[in-house]
């Protein structure tokens, strides 16, 4: 348990936030893990109750029993659960209103291509910059198979998809200058090479993003990426 | 010939030994070589479930590869080609190789002697199923040896799996292995069906059935329905890798998105399918523990209804993170979290059973505190995994590894275990030692929780599934490291189990007749089981898990139930009216052969050919096994008219061959359900990529053509009117072949049209709308060529004496099924005339 | 005899059969919806109305299963499953008609 609070750091951490998609996630995690916990207890304690004092358990009749632990115990806990849970999933979805920043992730065996049509067209290869505290709409594409684009610090993953148009909104809070300390990778399996597909994403204040996608050179590999052994057969330009 | 023993003389003339004697003739399995052609249910349930076990070593083998490779970042110990393969025969080998014919082995060998019965409704289509299963497992297995094992994860995903992205034959072993492994599931479904229906002890009406017997009767038919979406999406994956048809191709109008729903149409049904059988062998066991009766057995059966059906409204929760819309994914999230409910019913039964009755505690219910404490918290994280948010994040990580092995391994693997050492002394005759069998329990209780509950973290600290490898500054480290020991403590119980069994094996004492004081039939028969399982049929009059199997015992044994007596060297057991549960028919099973091994044999060569793209000797195979399937029919049935005949207890029935509703009759209808499912999917494959894929509308439509479809139409109408007139015909004790010649001429004029169709169209190769029209059409021409199989049958039994006025079963299987191909046919055509009128309409997609 | 049909069994899926066209019918629309474009409020309230058919359906089983059934095992059993499919009818649908439709 100690493990499990004090540990949640980390580059792809889902469990250390730093917007407010991962933020609500967690949120709604750690109510369902508590909630979870107190089910969890309840079914063993019952358990070893009717195992041990036979007598205790009798005095409920079957149908009691079963209403109540079969039907009750669940109309109590799912509906405000789910509930809650399409309430936090209708605000994650990108909606129109937002005056979100636009990037195109473009993702292809075993890299990924990023363009801001919004900071003057450039492209970077597994360097994401994002704005700091601006709503982004990623706009999700895929050369050849499927891949999933997933940054654990920010919100959930969406999957690249050859021929359809995936949109992901996130927003990064903070964060911004420190090198490596949020990561991206590829979710979906998408051949060997999926385990070297990596991204660094590096957060600017607005007004510098254009002169920091400038700055990245072409084909500057990520920290992670050099090291992890490249598989064999890696081509270096992505399949057509 | 009919020289019939009278089964009703009195009980007290008849003698154990000899009966036995007399049984063991008839129904034994021959000794060395000759156990090759058994058709037993006892010897087939109980090679499915050694062969299921093997296959569970080989997975749990590679598990550990995958654990020693994972236990350190970096490691060079398997390169990132190996470990695709590696990965992915763990799941598809747990999946389709362990899971599901376990349970099927478990059922075959279980359920006869919990119904009374002497063997499964159709013993060669049983043995079939097996040699299939084994040789299609053995493909997929071996082909590891050779380094081409699939590579694409067990889900196999398209594109990678398609040609440009896997053009090794890797994805080819998957589909064509899985399909042929498949199609034994399919049989033996539709043999549990029909043996749960109809062939039960007299007396055992529906609501007393041992309530395990309800559980496989819902799994079952959720195989017929949950197989065929992912036998056609391997269809059409296969078609598209080998012959270019586009199915799957966004650059020519077809959809990566279909594969993923054909294949979790079938996929999260099958999650229920491993444990609902589970589920069952626990209500079995818990009242014998709890010495009460199960409580709430009404509430359960509604429950599994429930599940049956929640469970294929969920499969789009493995798509969250794919783009569907999310008032779509709301439907499949609340259905997911509806599933809870008969879950949580089913487990408050047994606490409900537990707290009435008097628990005591043995080496089965420390298995079945095992299953609850590991499958409550699988449970509870699959409901975390419901919620659409979590998901995202979730999704693809390791701890939805973790999750999926808590349900999987707590749902299945536990229950399981306690049902082996449940039935163990019924199985060998032997009493449990048990020396073993507690440390075996606790390593991998615990050696499981380390091993999995790490992963949920490691999953939440981001790492994702599938990779061979990582750089190390995650954190994910210590965790993956104590996964790892956890792995190796899990295999340690699993091998201290084997022992155990082994020590069991060498040194049991002979057991006594029902040592857990059960209350169900299977306590009845002798221990280690006959071949004919009861010496005579019993009469249930009680609910059947509150018998008393001593006594009933010894009356059986010593032939006072029903067929007391051995007739004309048949192989009986008594049929029921379905929902009466009084004796309709005399079942005769065909006797052993070595059929089924050859016919499967040949089976495997044909799918082998496709493997290596010999596609004239694939064809040349289908027509082989065509013939093998018509000239096997010709051994089965009665030659004569036997009229009623005597059971005991003064009661006499026909035989099956002269009955109203014969047990191939009911399995005929169930196989036409999985083949009409495919069918469903087809058009739902159609319509799927006019409805979202990109490239749409197609370059040239698929225009069937008025006249010939007209045409079609009336030779399918004409066909069917054949098989009516042939056993109307019959039925008066005329003569059926000109009918059957007609609906012969009527057959090749449909195959003839649908090939004429087929030649206009455009080419299939072009876009997925034609490639799907192709698809349809050949659907129907399959049909009609089977149509001519079950007509050419028909003529050569009738010359062969097999049909009579009262013995028209054929025909009237006959008649279903041509009823059925113009049916389909008819709906294909309309779909087929209707698709071009559609298909510009894409274009007005924004 | 009739009484005793085997076809009686069908009872037991009848109501999770409304449930499955139910879900077939609705995702179908939400489907077809998408890609068109409809207009939603219109459009909602067509997925209201197919979602109020079906359980117009259910509670005609309910009746009919009254009159056809008779008491035994079947009839509670049958009972227990309309229920639970009406209630899974109404959860699984009526609160996902309420979320954005197409993002």
């Amino acid at each position: 348990m100690a493990l499990l609070l004090g540990g949640c750091g980390g580059p792809l951490s889902a469990l250390d936030p730093a917007g407010p998609g991962t933020a609500s996630i967690a949120r709604l995690w750690w109510m369902m893990f508590w909630g979870s916990a107190a089910i969890f207890l309840l079914t063993m304690v019952l358990f070893a109750i009717v195992m041990l004092r036979p007598n205790w358990g009798a005095r409920v009749s079957p149908l009691r029993w079963i209403v109540c632990g079969g039907l009750g115990l669940p109309a109590l806990v799912l509906p405000p659960l789910a509930g809650y849970s399409l309430w936090t999933g209708e605000a994650l979805l990108p909606t129109a209103d937002r005056d979100a920043v636009r990037i195109e992730a473009e993702a292809a065996m075993w890299s990924w291509t990023f363009r801001y049509p919004d900071h003057g067209g450039a492209e970077t290869v597994d360097i994401l910059h994002l704005p700091e505290g601006e709503p982004v709409e990623i706009h999700l594409t895929s050369r050849d198979v499927i891949h999933s684009f997933w940054i654990p610090r920010l919100t959930g993953k969406r999957d690249n998809i050859p021929g359809q148009v995936n949109v992901l909104w996130l927003q990064a809070d903070g964060a911004a200058g420190e090198e490596g300390a949020i990561e991206g990778t590829c979710a979906e399996y998408c051949g060997i090479g999926h385990a070297a597909m990596r991204f660094e994403v590096r957060v600017h204040p607005e007004d510098k993003m254009e002169a920091a996608i400038a700055a990245t050179p072409r084909g500057d590999p990520p920290r992670m990426r050099t090291e992890l052994p490249v598989p064999a057969g890696l081509p270096v330009e992505p399949l057509r | 010939m009919t020289r019939e023993k009278d089964a009703g003389a009195p009980p007290e003339a008849r003698d154990p030994i000899r009966l036995h004697k007399a049984l063991t003739r008839i129904w034994g399995a021959g000794p060395g070589l000759a156990r090759l052609s058994s058709t037993n249910h006892s010897v087939l349930g109980m090679r499915f479930m050694i062969t299921a076990g093997v296959f569970f070593l080989i997975g749990g083998i590679l598990a550990m590869i995958i654990r020693a490779q994972l236990s350190t970042p970096q490691s060079a110990f398997l390169g990132a080609e190996t470990y695709s393969q590696i990965f992915t025969l763990h799941g598809t080998v747990m999946m389709f190789l362990f899971a599901i014919p376990m349970l099927e082995g478990l059922a075959g060998y279980m359920l006869p002697k919990l119904m009374g019965a002497r063997d499964l409704a159709f013993p060669r289509l049983t043995a079939f199923g097996y040699w299939c299963y084994l040789f299609g497992g053995s493909i997929i297995v071996l082909s590891l040896l050779f380094g081409v094992a699939p590579d694409s994860g067990w889900f196999m995903y398209v594109p990678l799996s398609s040609k440009p992205h896997s053009p090794g034959v890797n994805s080819d072993v998957w589909l064509l292995g899985i399909t042929f492994v498949e199609i034994s599931a399919l049989t033996f479904a539709t043999t549990l069906v029909v043996s749960i229906l109809k062939i039960r002890a007299p007396g055992m009406t529906l609501g007393r059935m041992p309530i395990f017997a309800w559980y496989m009767l819902v799994t079952s038919l959720m195989i017929i329905l949950g197989f065929p979406p992912l036998i056609l999406g391997s269809i059409l994956l296969e078609a598209e890798r080998a012959f270019g048809l586009p199915f799957f191709d966004p650059t020519r109008g077809g959809s990566a998105l279909l594969w993923q729903h054909l294949f979790w149409i079938f996929g999260h049904p099958e999650v229920y399918i491993i444990f609902i059988p589970a589920a069952g062998v626990l209500s079995t066991i818990v009242p014998v523990f709890a010495r009460h009766p199960l409580v709430g057995y009404r509430a359960i059966v509604a429950a599994l209804v429930a599940f049956g059906f929640l469970s294929f409204g969920i499969w789009a929760h493995h798509m969250y993170t794919t783009g569907i819309p999310h008032m779509a994914l709301a439907f499949f999230s609340l259905a997911s979290s509806l599933v809870v409910v008969p879950t949580a019913i089913q487990i408050f039964a047994w606490l409900a059973t537990f707290a009435h009755g008097r628990p005591r505690w043995d080496v089965p219910m420390l298995y079945l505190f095992g299953f609850l404490w590991i499958f409550v918290m699988g449970g509870l994280t699959g409901v975390m995994v419901a919620m659409v948010p979590f998901d995202l994040q979730a999704h693809d990580t390791h701890f939805v590894v973790a999750h999926m092995h808590y349900v999987l391994v707590g749902g299945f693997v536990f229950p399981l275990l306690a049902g082996l050492y449940y039935w163990l002394p019924l199985a060998t005759g032997r009493a449990s030692r048990f020396t073993l069998a507690r440390p075996g329990f606790w390593l991998i209780f615990i050696g499981f929780n380390l091993t999995f509950f790490m992963m949920h973290l490691t999953g939440l600290l981001g790492m994702p599934r599938r990779v061979f490898t990582y750089p190390g500054h995650e954190g994910w480290m210590w965790l993956n490291v104590l996964s790892s020991i956890g792995g190796m403590v899990l295999t340690m119980g699993f091998a201290v189990i084997l022992a155990d069994l082994a020590l069991h094996a060498r040194f049991g004492r002979r057991a006594r007749r029902d040592p857990w004081e059960g209350g169900t039939l299977d306590w009845a028969i002798p221990r280690p089981p006959t071949f004919y399982a009861f010496a005579s049929l019993p009469r249930i009059e009680t609910r059947a898990d509150r018998i008393d199997p001593r006594e009933l015992g010894r009356e059986l044994a010593a032939g006072e139930g029903y067929l007391g007596d051995t007739r004309n060297g048949w192989q009986e057991t008594l049929g029921i009216h379905v929902t009466t549960g009084e004796a309709d028919q005399v079942i005769i099973f065909p006797r052993q052969s070595y059929e089924p091994l050859v016919t499967a044999a040949t089976v495997g060569l044909t799918v082998l050919a496709m493997l290596f793209k010999l596609y004239p000797v694939a064809v040349a195979g289908f027509f082989v096994v065509s013939a093998m399937f018509v000239f096997r029919a010709q051994s089965a049935g009665l030659r004569e008219d036997h009229g009623p005949l005597p059971i005991g207890r003064g009661e006499a029935v026909p035989p099956h061959t002269e009955a109203e509703s014969s047990p191939p009759l009911l399995a005929l209808v169930v196989a036409l359900v999985a083949d009409g499912t495919i069918l469903a999917s087809l058009i739902y494959a159609g319509f799927y990529n006019w409805l979202v894929a990109a490239n749409w509308p197609p370059p040239e439509l698929a225009r069937g053509g008025l006249i010939p479809v007209a045409l079609a139409v009336a030779a399918l109408v004409a066909a069917s009117g054949c098989a009516r007139g042939a056993l109307a015909a019959l039925g008066r004790g005329g003569n059926p072949v000109p009918w059957i010649g007609a609906g012969i001429f009527a057959g090749l004029a449909v195959t003839g049209i649908v090939g004429a169709i087929l030649a206009g169209l455009p080419d299939p190769r072009s876009h997925a709308h034609p490639a799907t029209v192709f698809m349809l059409v050949g659907y129907i021409g399959l049909h009609a060529y089977v149509g001519l199989l079950f007509l050419v049958s028909n003529a050569l039994r009738y010359r062969a004496g097999y049909l009579s006025a009262r013995r028209r079963l054929d025909l009237r299987l006959t008649r279903v099924w041509q009823d059925y191909t113009a049916v389909s046919g008819i709906v294909i055509l309309l779909v087929v005339l209707a698709l071009p009128a559609l298909a510009p309409l894409a274009e007005g997609r924004p | 005899m009739k009484e005793q049909a085997p076809a009686r069994l069908l009872w037991m899926v009848a109501g999770f059969a409304v449930w499955s066209s139910a879900f077939i019918v609705l995702y179908s629309l939400q489907g077809l919806g998408c890609a068109y474009g409809w207009p939603d409020p219109a459009y909602r309230l067509v997925l209201f109305a197919v979602l109020g058919l079906h359980l117009g359906a259910i509670a005609l089983l309910f009746r009919r299963s009254r009159e056809r059934l008779a008491s035994g095992f079947l009839r509670p059993v049958v009972e227990l499953a309309l229920w639970a499919a009406l209630v899974a009818t109404l959860l699984t649908f009526a609160p996902a008609l309420l979320l954005t439709a197409c993002r």
